[in-house]
């Protein structure tokens, strides 16, 4: 079979791919990262890893083909093809999931650097303290409301936090950094603790976060123009926190054409009843220098280099390098390149593979060809008298897909059909080899497709019927959907391998009756 | 005095006369009988030994060691009885594209047997043995086995059927019987063991590490003979083993047969097809002779009732009729001119010494004669 040999050339092309993607999944923590540029090498890793798939596989088919024990006597070890299906499985697996293996590199890569526990520490240290340099605020001091189906605005000159009213330019109405890790509200947890420490004046935890925040930027080796103790005295102004020096968060930035700036107040308020759209030609500001002019001149520099306008921050700390690396790491958990799902395809897709070759060999190249055309051509016919011809007849009261459902279930038929002829008492082997090589490619959908007509047979009969009752198709599901619909569509990790293993323990009885049907009369 | 130790007396009278290819031959083959691993052992350390060509007298040392040694063992090892193993009831085989039809024939076939199938080309040989290792199934008729199998499957493990045109292999010949040797159960401890007896066993010591496609057909022949030894068959069915073959591999092979099907205690029935008449006849125990698919056999009940003619085959450089005018006065009762011999048959008083005699009276020059009045070659002439 030389199953090591390919299994060896596999594992090793998996380890360089991964090493690979490990390589390219370093996680850039300098000042220009978070320039953009379009990255090729994923296509590259694609492109490469499909290569070298198809060259191994050729590779190998050539001299797993060459001595085929199965078609030239009949091995008498137990359950040999069995366990040769299984090994062609492996090393299917192991040829197809090079792009798999690079992706999983850049999530470890990603994953690395730091313990979870310190990650999400660091994390939580930098949304805190972002809240202390350059960035948004949550509430814009306007409140909306509808009279005679007109909006009116009225506008506020205060925030609210904790019953206490604070400027609007007050750091108790900042917005924090947040990152995709930080699940269940963590980030808004964040933000009212340290919120918090400012409104209970507890300067000894402000200090300590941009302590804990200097930490992070020296082993960071980042360029930052301030101390802790610095920052405190320019940021805490307690009790309302609103006169403050606006630290940058890079070290410099470019003035760019299209840059905006709330400009004139444009909003109509209540005493106004123009109708004036809020969001529109507000921020509109028509030239670079018109934008400079509303720049603040004492928290920053504004210097002009080779026609190029820059505006430094007097005082500035790395937090935007800080939060774009971070964030990718934080993709490397919450998000990764690969998770379950992805692999369990890849899975599949092998499998599917493995059984393309294994029909292959125990049959023979060319009851393989009459099995592809034949199946192709039946599939074109099936689809043109379901979708063409069928059309109006399918109206059945059970699906809202009647046509896609018609032909699963038609093909569903096909397939047990032919199981049945297949392991029916025959005298001699006839066409069948045709028709194991089309069983073989079609029974791993059995099982899928018969999941999938139970699941749409039990929601005509629960939320569907409910579908005239809301305005929205899906509120119905959300609150009429069973605990059985509800299984599969959040569990498609769980289905998918429950289906794989019910084909592979299906493969164990059907490699049998393969065994018994070599033992035909040829003719 | 039992098959084993008859077999055993002859070894050592092939000792007795040096004859050590074949000595070493037949202890391989009682090494294989004894199924022991040490027996294996010592078997293959011997043909190590062997392939320094040490003197004659440490050769009959060794192997008359070895020969006790196995004695002792297969001694005490009971011979398994002649058994049926096949039996064909009236099979008929009828192709639906063609109007040839095979049958009936009916045969059985025992451990230890050979039968012989002749006949001219498209007569039927391959169609019976086809049907017979289960490729092809009878329009009417059955066939038996006398063995346990479960299904058809595990039928077919039981006999090996080895056609005209054999599948190429690849890889060397060694790998290739290791891996049959796997695929048939053999543990690792004994695997190499096996395959290395049986590689010497068919003389294919120095072919071991040859790929297919480098051998001969002769060799390719053994080759597939020894894998047929690693599946442990009760049957072989065997198309034309003999094609291809000069006349020493030829008798070679046969008596590879020989030994295979009567061995003492791993006795198996082979079915040969062949054209090599004589060298069938030699060999077989039966031969059946097919012509049209009609089976006639050589050795029947009907024998001792049929009138039996004398007939004879020889080469002479005298026309046809010249012959004819001094062999018909002498009882004979035809004269045929069959692809370049004559095939003269004479009635039944007549005996091969009358032939001779008319022969040196009239100075008839021959060039070979051979009485076939016992051999299938005579269903040859119309």
């Amino acid at each position: 079979m030389r199953i090591v040999p390919v299994i060896i050339a596999g594992l090793l092309l998996n380890i360089i791919f991964f090493a690979w993607g490990f390589d390219h999944g370093a996680v850039d923590f300098g000042p220009e990262n978070s320039m953009y540029y379009i990255d090729p090498t994923p296509a590259i890793v694609i492109m490469l890893s499909v290569v070298m798939a198809v060259l191994i596989v050729i590779l190998w088919l050539v001299f797993y083909l060459r001595n085929n024990a199965f078609k030239s006597y009949y091995p008498i070890k137990g359950k040999a093809l069995y366990k040769e299906w299984l090994l062609l499985v492996l090393a299917c697996i192991i040829n197809c999931t090079y792009s798999l293996s690079f992706m999983y590199g850049q999530d470890i890569r990603g994953r690395s650097y730091f313990s979870e526990e310190e990650f999400s520490h660091r994390i939580d240290v930098i949304s805190m303290v972002s809240l202390f340099a350059d960035g948004g605020f949550e509430d814009d001091g306007v409140d909306q409301t509808w009279v005679n189906d007109r909006p009116v605005y009225k506008k506020r000159n205060y925030t609210t936090f904790r019953g206490k009213r604070y400027p609007l330019n007050s750091l108790l109405n900042k917005e924090t950094a947040d990152f995709s890790y930080q699940r269940d509200g963590k980030d808004s947890l964040n933000q009212d603790r340290v919120k918090g420490w400012l409104a209970e004046g507890r300067k000894d935890s402000v200090l300590w976060l941009m302590k804990e925040f200097d930490k992070i930027v020296k082993d960071h080796k980042a360029k930052t123009s301030l101390t802790p103790e610095k920052w405190l005295e320019l940021v805490y102004n307690y009790p309302a926190f609103s006169k403050y020096i606006t630290v940058g968060r890079i070290e410099r930035y470019e003035v760019q054409e299209t840059m905006r700036a709330v400009s004139a107040d444009n909003v109509p308020y209540e005493e106004e009843v123009a109708m004036v759209d809020y969001a529109v030609e507000a921020d509109t500001v028509t030239s670079t220098e018109e934008y400079i002019k509303h720049i603040d001149t004492i928290s920053n520099y504004i210097r002009v280099i080779d026609s190029v306008t820059y505006i430094y921050p007097k005082y500035a700390v790395p937090l935007n390098q800080l939060e774009h690396a971070y964030a990718n790491v934080s993709q490397s958990y919450v998000n990764p390149e690969i998770d379950r799902p992805i692999a369990m395809a890849y899975v599949c897709f092998a499998m599917g593979l493995s059984l393309l070759i294994f029909s292959f060999r125990v049959t023979s190249g060319r009851a393989w060809l009459i099995a592809l055309v034949a199946f192709g051509l039946a599939a074109l016919l099936t689809a043109f008298v379901t979708f063409a011809i069928l059309e109006k007849y399918l109206a059945s009261p059970f699906f809202s897909r009647n046509q896609e459902m018609f032909y699963f279930i038609l093909w569903l038929c096909i397939v047990l059909g032919l199981l049945l002829y297949f392991l029916s008492g025959k005298r001699s082997k006839g066409h069948t080899a045709i028709v194991l090589n089309i069983l073989l490619w079609l029974t791993p959908f059995v099982l899928p497709v018969l999941l999938f007509t139970a699941k749409e047979i039990v929601a005509y009969y629960t939320w569907k019927r409910y579908t005239g009752e809301y305005d929205d198709y899906w509120m119905a599901k959300h609150m009429h959907r069973t605990r059985f619909e509800a299984f599969i569509e959040d569990n498609p990790v769980i289905i998918i391998s429950a289906l794989v293993l019910g084909f592979v323990i299906f493969m164990y009885f059907f490699t049998n009756a393969i065994k018994r049907w070599k033992g035909l009369a040829e003719s | 005095m039992n098959e084993f130790q008859r077999q055993y007396e002859e070894v050592r009278d092939l000792l007795r006369f040096g004859d050590y290819a074949l000595v070493i031959k037949r202890a391989i083959d009682f090494t294989l009988d004894t199924r022991s691993v040490s027996f294996y052992k010592k078997t293959n350390a011997l043909l190590d030994m062997l392939d320094d060509n040490p003197g004659d007298e440490v050769k009959t040392r060794e192997l008359g060691t070895l020969l006790d040694e196995l004695h002792v063992f297969l001694s005490a090892k009971e011979t398994p009885k002649r058994e049926k193993v096949l039996e064909a009831i009236h099979i008929q085989k009828q192709y639906s594209h063609s109007s040839f039809a095979l049958g009936p024939v009916n045969l059985s076939l025992y451990t230890g047997d050979i039968v012989g199938l002749v006949g001219e080309n498209g007569n039927g040989k391959t169609t019976l043995l086809r049907v017979l290792c289960g490729e092809l199934y009878t329009t009417s008729g059955k066939v038996e086995y006398a063995f346990p199998h479960k299904d058809a499957y595990d039928l077919r493990t039981q006999l090996v059927y080895i056609p005209q045109r054999t599948d190429t292999w690849y890889g060397s010949m060694f790998e290739n019987l290791v891996f049959t040797a796997a695929m048939y159960g053999y543990p690792p401890e004994e695997n190499e063991l096996v395959v290395n007896l049986i590689i010497a066993r068919l003389g294919l010591r120095k072919f071991r590490s040859h790929s297919w496609k480098h051998l001969s057909s002769g060799y390719k022949m053994r080759f597939e003979l020894a894998r047929m030894l690693l599946r442990r068959p009760k049957i072989l069915l065997i198309d034309e083993p003999l094609a291809n073959l000069d006349i020493l591999a030829q008798q070679t092979v046969l008596e590879d047969f020989r030994a295979i099907a009567k061995s003492p205690f791993r006795p198996i029935g082979i079915i040969l097809s062949s054209q090599q008449l004589y060298e069938v006849e030699k060999t077989s125990d039966q031969v059946i002779f097919l012509k049209q698919g009609v089976q006639k056999n050589l050795h029947n009940d009907e024998a001792a009732t049929e009138i039996k003619h004398l007939v004879i085959e020889f080469e002479s450089e005298w026309t046809q009729s010249r012959l004819n005018d001094i062999f018909v006065a002498n009882g004979l009762v035809s004269l045929q001119f069959n692809g370049g011999t004559y095939v003269a048959t004479f009635s039944n008083e007549k005996s091969i010494h009358d032939f001779m005699n008319i022969a040196i009276a009239n100075a008839v020059p021959l060039v070979y004669f051979r009485n076939i009045s016992n051999s299938t070659r005579r269903f040859f002439v119309s």
